[in-house]
């Protein structure tokens, strides 16, 4: 389940375990007001998040595009360093904020 | 070993075939990295062939054999859907940033990286993808 925090200015969006095809648009459908605020600041906490398939990246992708087109700010915290991996794979640690799970 | 399993082309069951991919990492004493990979290589190819492969709405089924000789664990991906090779597609420019990429086209992308091996073949009206994988202990 996700869950939308808000702490300060900012929003935290706490993934649950999976991220994959099968629920991926729920995802999207839950974090989609996330995205609407003026002047975001993001954090995608993945603490529960043990495994992510390429419908979760999209996800991730257009959710930079909306940042980048607010100017606000997107960055993931607690990914496992397996998720790590397959992020960095595909491109995503170059360009944003990605931190790993703490062992 | 050798496993094989059927599934209809529905989402509903990736399911089955992430229980097809986790018993066969129990059988070889896979490590959870390699485990969670190979998950992700299946769920990708096995949800391309869903979307992509029939008809909307069109009932097919989709096969799965996985074989191992001990130091190398082979998938092949069968459907009769619409001739399509995948490893045809482009490679991800992972220089440019996610956010001015097109939207998707990732998965093929982390299949090959992960694979050692990925080939397709056109055969008596069939898709067949070849995934191969090293699996030294």
């Amino acid at each position: 389940m996700t869950q939308i925090l808000k702490e300060g200015g900012k929003t935290i969006i706490k993934t649950g375990s999976r991220i994959d095809t099968q629920n991926a648009a729920a995802f999207e459908k839950d974090i989609e007001p996330a995205l609407q605020e003026p002047g975001m600041d993001l954090e995608m906490d993945c603490t529960e998040l043990v495994y992510m398939a390429s419908s979760g990246l999209r996800i991730i992708q257009k959710t930079m595009r909306a940042v980048m087109m607010k100017k606000g700010k997107f960055k993931i915290t607690n990914v496992s360093p397996e998720i790590y991996k397959v992020l960095a794979m595909t491109g995503f640690t170059k360009f944003m904020t990605v931190e790993q799970k703490q062992a | 070993m050798k496993k094989e399993i059927t599934v209809k082309n529905q989402v509903s069951e990736l399911e089955k075939v992430a229980c097809f991919v986790e018993e066969i990492g129990e059988e070889l004493g896979l490590d959870m990295e390699m485990q969670m990979n190979l998950n992700l290589v299946m769920e990708e190819m096995v949800s391309n062939v869903i979307f992509y492969a029939y008809p909307e709405g069109a009932d097919a089924s989709i096969d799965l054999t996985a074989e191992s000789d001990g130091k190398e664990l082979t998938f092949v991906l069968s459907d009769q859907g619409r001739e399509f090779d995948p490893t045809l597609k482009e490679d991800l420019d992972v220089d440019v940033n996610p956010a001015d990429r097109e939207i998707g086209g990732m998965g093929i992308f982390i299949v090959k990286n992960i694979m050692n091996n990925v080939t397709y073949q056109r055969l008596e009206g069939r898709n067949l993808l070849t995934m191969k994988k090293e699996i030294t202990h």
